[in-house]
């Protein structure tokens, strides 16, 4: 990739925090902190959903050895499911040296060849960037001959964050694939879900209830995504941003290219959920539409209440502290909220302006918005007197180190917490980890260590 | 779906599918958190040592403290000297450990930065450490990485300052925290004074208590690996991941090497304590007398549960070796035995193993998931002992498998409990005859169950 191209997709100013904070388009940490993820990694996890397609990372046997199936992602694909499988060119010495340009054509040739793929995605990395290997040639080259999309996604490492390796990878496959075919049919109420990773299968919590209203969800990006119906996204009449930000960009690509207008939507939290219905139904202007997703709403609002009335009563007055990435932040906020939590501290490290502002507007005026999570979390746990920390992988273990109740809400998650039965599912998640019996032992004295003077009377009533 | 794998095995030569190992820097990271107040540090993008992070806290269940250069496509043309200068200030300033333990990545080594150099121009705060491993991610895996950083430990630290301390030296290569307590645990129970470099227990299996600090308490102390240059002898566990640290320590300070089996089963905890012995002159204590018969006692209980089994293999070296004697001793058949580290070295070690047990066996070094799910495809086996990557093979084929190695990410407590020594020996016995006969069970007809097995 040249050089311009970075600074033009950095310089974005159609980003609304343009002017007040380029560090999330620029977004390399300094040297010498804990260290978060790259832009490959953004790449490899925004677009690793697609189930059709070939996933070939073009690096050291690391880039993919430490992501494969790091990440759960649901599909109802029916062939074989690539997304469980790490594919990669194992670059070497020697390929450094020489090059891995014809290693790459025999990979791609193979996994064509032997799995009959819809598609192939090839990830430039760290490695292959700075040894120059022409992967668009290599790619063009492969796709002519096999005659399906191979698509060179170029997110090494060094180029910034994930956020932004997430905005390059969805941009590549919009590129190349958006409005190469046509669909079978067209509907009225045609979305695409952009953004959307169905980690764990959150994305079907909400989209059964999105199709009962009438609304068809033609394409995602990439959660349950395939090759054929990426291609077939031009046909859409809405875009729904359900992530990061970061994938607005691809959204204004589309709009400028194909007039599909876009709007952002959180399903987390009873309230989010019920606001993005609304809104996505708000863009069709069809007072049908509208009606029946309201008689909807009520439905599942209603089941939601009956069903986190016990939880309430347990969770009344609980504090809760968040550590998580990007609009994760406000979205779980008001999914806290919404069962009875008060949130009194949100990281914001990962989070952009609008982001920010969204959080001013949910969180009491007491609660912490912390820069520096690391530093920060603890002493704020210990200040607040938090019951519960919502917090990433690699936050988690401190969490339990500090004898903190935890739910993970990272990529790598094992829990469901979107919509109307994930609030259910977050509920119940966060009773059991906070009444559990353990956390009664953490942070007390070994019994030994007790005061003296009990022991002393112990054996005072014993003589 | 799971099964994604054809049987008919073709050559592959361009693409590794389901990788069965990790990069250097992960080894090199995991070997640094083996030292007392140690902060590691990644000398490349900042994803990489987020992936280690990831790694190791996903199998330790603990936090996993590492820093970055964070590199730039501007470091990555103009050399990251002044990105590694602001980190060892940053990390001093911010996190102050004792040492930094600077590896390199496959970025930093392909263009070529000095790091010898930047860490002499850097600012060192008075009384801290600096040392430095190169481990490029295109050569070797994470087994090669810990072996270059202990290595590193040793070319900085260790000095022979003519003082002989009277102690073994234990290099006990990439085992678990619980497995080098055990090393420990034989040593003291034989009255043995030694130092063990790296390690990582009190590290990543710390006890939960009220006062938690980034260091731990756990981890050999610098001085140790500097006085480590006065010690009788080296004892290296696994030709892969120690003994080059153990030649490295003869060279420079003239402590005698030995290179030992990573004691797994009996044979190799038998030869394992007969050198520590010889080295120290203390007698191995009755306690450990004791374990070994019960092990064996314990063998003879239960062997006809496993006799004859096929057990498919994989995971690093040192490991793979001490697990494959082990199951031969115990009378079980390491069909296939495959490390995705590469180097001929595996192969000419296990093949003469089986061989002389007269197993018609597959060894593989430099292999992938892939190639070992082809394998079984085309001559099954009864078990599957390996990382949690072995699941999907395990379920694709229905074979029970036995979680061993690293890494585990999918159960708890493994890293707390040993496989090495006889108390490993004894609950390596008691997973596979367990897991062995837990499908007896569940396979067993109504009419079939049985109460006494």
């Amino acid at each position: 990739m040249n050089k311009g191209a970075i600074e033009e997709l950095r310089n974005d100013t159609s980003c609304k925090h343009y002017n007040v904070s380029k560090k999330n388009c620029k977004g390399n940490e300094p040297p010498g902190l804990a260290t978060f993820g790259c832009a490959f990694e953004g790449a490899y996890f925004a677009l690793a959903p697609v189930s059709d397609a070939i996933h070939l990372v073009h690096g050291p046997m690391t880039c993919v050895g430490s992501t494969w199936e790091f990440r759960h992602v649901g599909t109802t694909y029916e062939g074989l499911d690539k997304t469980q499988m790490g594919f990669t060119t194992d670059i070497g010495e020697m390929d450094v040296i020489h090059g891995g340009e014809k290693k790459l054509a025999r990979a791609i040739d193979y996994a064509v060849d032997k799995y009959h793929p819809k598609g192939v995605f090839v990830y430039e990395t760290c490695m292959t960037a700075l040894i120059g290997d022409d992967i668009d040639a290599v790619c063009a080259a492969a796709e002519k001959h096999w005659n399906i999309p191979i698509i060179p996604v170029h997110a090494p490492g060094f180029i910034g964050t994930k956020n932004f390796g997430e905005r390059l990878g969805l941009e590549a496959a919009v590129d190349h694939l958006v409005g190469t075919q046509e669909p079978e049919y067209t509907t009225p109420y045609d979305i695409n879900l952009i953004g959307e990773h169905n980690i764990n299968g959150e994305m079907w919590l909400y989209t059964p209830i999105l199709e009962e209203i009438g609304i068809r969800i033609l394409s995602t990006f990439s959660g349950d995504g395939r090759i054929d119906k990426m291609r077939q996204a031009h046909r859409a009449r809405l875009n729904v941003v359900v992530c990061a930000k970061s994938s607005e960009a691809i959204c204004k690509l589309m709009e400028a290219k194909w007039g599909i207008p876009f709007i952002s939507a959180s399903f987390y939290g009873m309230r989010e959920a019920s606001d993005a219905i609304r809104r996505i139904c708000a863009q069709f202007n069809d007072p049908q539409l509208t009606a029946r997703a309201e008689e909807i709403i009520a439905r599942e609002e209603a089941r939601v209440r009956k069903a986190l009335e016990p939880y309430k009563i347990l969770l009344a007055g609980r504090k809760a502290v968040l550590n998580t990435g990007g609009n994760k932040s406000w979205a779980f906020a008001v999914a806290l909220q919404d069962i009875g939590i008060e949130v009194v501290g949100v990281s914001i490290r990962k989070s952009n302006e609008e982001d920010k502002a969204k959080l001013r507007s949910i969180l009491s005026p007491d609660a912490v918005l912390m820069e520096k999570p690391v530093v920060e979390q603890v002493p704020l746990i210990m200040n607040t007197k938090a019951d519960l920390l919502l917090a990433g992988g690699r936050s988690l273990y401190t969490a339990v180190k500090k004898g903190i109740p935890f739910i993970e809400i990272s990529q790598e998650k094992t829990g469901n917490y979107c919509s109307y039965s994930g609030l259910i599912n977050l509920a119940r998640d966060i009773v059991s980890s906070i009444n559990n019996p353990m956390f009664k032992l953490i942070g007390s004295e070994a019994p030994w260590e007790k005061k003296v003077i009990e022991l002393e009377q112990c054996l005072i009533k014993g003589a | 779906m799971l099964d994604h794998t054809p049987k008919e095995c073709i050559e592959r030569k361009a693409i590794v599918i389901n990788p069965a190992k990790t990069c250097q820097p992960l080894g090199a990271t995991y070997a640094a958190l083996g030292i007392h107040n140690c902060l590691p540090h990644s000398h490349g993008s900042q994803g990489c040592q987020m992936y280690f992070r990831s790694h190791l806290s996903r199998h330790f269940r603990e936090p996993v403290e590492a820093s970055t250069s964070s590199f730039t496509e501007g470091s990555a043309v103009f050399g990251g000297g002044s990105n590694l200068k602001t980190a060892i200030n940053n990390v001093f300033a911010i996190y102050n450990p004792d040492i930094m333990a600077i590896h390199t990545t496959c970025l930093s080594e392909t263009i070529g930065d000095d790091i010898p150099t930047y860490i002499a121009e850097a600012k060192i705060p008075e009384g801290k450490f600096v040392i430095h491993a190169n481990t490029p991610s295109y050569v070797g895996s994470h087994i090669v990485g810990f072996s270059n950083m202990t290595k590193g430990m040793v070319k900085y630290l260790s000095v022979n300052s003519n003082q002989p301390n009277g102690k073994l030296n234990i290099i006990p290569g990439f085992v678990n925290p619980g497995d080098m307590r055990e090393i420990k645990r034989m040593l003291k129970s034989m009255g043995a004074e030694f130092i063990m470099f790296p390690d990582t227990s009190g590290v990543l299996d710390a006890p939960l208590t009220s006062n938690y600090n980034i260091f731990p308490e756990g981890g050999t102390r610098v001085e140790d690996i500097i006085d480590a240059g006065n010690s009788i002898a080296t004892l290296a566990l696994g030709s892969f991941a120690s003994a080059d640290s153990a030649f490295e320590l003869k060279k420079k300070c003239k402590v005698p090497a030995r290179t030992l089996l990573t004691p797994i089963g009996i044979n190799a905890t038998d030869d394992f304590l007969v050198a520590a012995s010889r080295f120290t002159g203390k007698e191995v204590s009755m306690e450990l007398e004791e374990e070994r018969g019960q092990v064996i006692d314990i063998m003879a209980d239960l062997h006809q549960h496993y006799h004859g089994k096929k057990v498919a293999l994989f995971g690093d070296p040192d490991i793979l070796i001490g697990l494959t004697a082990f199951l031969l001793e115990l009378g079980m058949i390491p069909k296939y035995v495959l490390t995705g580290t590469p180097g001929e070295a595996f192969e000419k070690e296990v093949c003469p193993m089986l061989e002389e047990a007269g197993v018609d066996g597959k060894v593989k070094a430099a292999g992938d998931l892939f190639a070992l799910h082809q394998w079984i495809k085309n001559e099954p086996v009864d078990l599957l002992m390996g990382t949690t990557y072995g699941k999907y093979i395990a379920r694709a084929e229905d074979i029970p498998l036995v979680r061993v190695g690293f890494p585990i990410m999918d159960r708890g407590v493994h890293s707390y409990l040993p496989i090495v020594g006889y108390r490993g020996a004894m609950r390596l016995v008691e997973m596979i005859s367990n897991t062995l006969l837990d499908r007896v069970d569940r396979d067993a007809l109504d009419e079939d169950m049985e109460l006494i097995m």
